[in-house]
């Protein structure tokens, strides 16, 4: 179910006066949205929760600048890609860093899950995460603008209006950006699409 | 259904499924431009893959736990910093208040030095005429009839012109 804008703008004008049950509430609803965004833009469940609760923060930091006229949930995701985008600038810089992060304080499950390769996989999960592997690269292979917008548009079902504001562009570029991005993907992936290998490990 | 709706129904398919009614239109399209078809299944196929990503990792269960807790601990900072960004505003508008109250000094100083400079070169020309006046008092004869010559029209004096010739 999509989320109603009169009741986000209705929340984010009680954050602005400092309600906390208001901000929480938020908080709740858009949690795994962020999440699922994050993890999609950075690949590490771990440093995406992280990235996560950064987005909040930084919400509750900027609500004072938040404006009714701006929909809660693009102004949302504007904040969460840029933060995305920092991250991804601290990681070309810092390639070692992302390796040696640890979990945080008081978790109880390690920070890296490493596959035990001794234990027996079948075929058909193995082709399957063949393909998933293939596709997670590919789109990891395309500019970070094309890979947000498709995201957006297919995963966060945001309208083009709002995913145009989200990354800086007008309408018809942000679906020229959405076009070029979905062909570079046909043709990496056009050996599975064709054949429907990857429906086929499914079954 | 034209080009431009089969490719409007395209950009809808990249958001979301196709409603039944929507389909039909398709299919009816495609049935009249089967060139369109093998792009259209592919785009189709890569919806498909799309929606079989698998999804995010479930957030831990004190995820808004722990973000209230680090908005608390950040409360005190940010009440620091948005009393300094207040003030930061408030004396930026400072240098601006003043520049423009410079600039507004220069334009009426410079005004008024136009003003004082008019009246000395008229107070000027009408001590001059004073003095030429006095010393011909015969130039002020004819002053009525040439300062109403001005107040009519010219007309040509017909009459005056018979005469002459």
């Amino acid at each position: 179910m999509p989320p109603n804008p009169d009741t986000d703008a209705a929340l984010m004008l009680r954050v602005k006066q400092g309600d906390a049950a208001a901000f929480a509430e938020l908080v709740d609803k858009y949690k795994q949205p962020v999440m699922n965004f994050a993890w999609r833009m950075l690949r590490d469940p771990t440093e995406a929760e992280d990235l996560a609760q950064n987005v909040f923060l930084q919400v509750h930091k900027s609500a004072h600048r938040y404006k009714v006229s701006a929909r809660f949930s693009t102004w949302l995701f504007t904040i969460a890609r840029n933060l995305c985008l920092n991250e991804i600038r601290r990681r070309s810089r810092h390639p070692a860093d992302s390796m040696d992060a640890s979990g945080q304080e008081g978790d109880d499950q390690p920070a890296r899950q490493y596959e035990d390769n001794k234990t027996f996989i079948p075929a058909d999960t193995l082709l399957h995460r063949e393909l998933e592997q293939k596709i997670q690269q590919a789109l990891a292979e395309l500019p970070e603008i094309q890979r947000t917008a498709i995201l957006l548009c297919r995963k966060e079902e945001m309208s083009y209006e709002e995913i145009a504001e989200v990354v800086g562009c007008s309408v018809s570029a942000t679906k020229s950006l959405i076009h070029r991005g979905r062909e570079t993907l046909k043709q990496k992936l056009k050996p599975y699409l064709r054949t429907g290998e990857w429906r086929k490990a499914e079954k | 259904m034209n080009d431009a709706e089969y490719h409007q129904l395209r950009e809808l398919s990249w958001q979301r499924k196709l409603t039944g009614a929507e389909e039909a239109e398709l299919q009816k399209y495609l049935a009249a431009h089967p060139e369109a078809k093998t792009d259209w299944e592919t785009d189709a196929e890569l919806n498909r893959v799309l929606d079989a990503l698998p999804a995010a990792p479930p957030v831990a269960s004190n995820f808004t736990a722990q973000v209230m807790q680090a908005v608390e601990r950040e409360a005190p900072a940010q009440a620091r910093a948005e009393s300094w960004f207040a003030r930061g505003r408030l004396w930026s508008w400072l240098p601006r208040a003043a520049a423009a109250c410079v600039v507004a000094g220069v334009v009426l100083l410079g005004y008024h030095e136009h003003q004082v400079r008019t009246r000395e070169a008229m107070a000027r020309r009408v001590a001059d005429l004073a003095r030429a006046v006095s010393a011909s008092p015969e130039l002020l004869a004819n002053y009525d009839h040439i300062r109403r010559l001005g107040d009519t029209p010219p007309k040509a004096d017909t009459a005056l012109l018979a005469l002459l010739k």
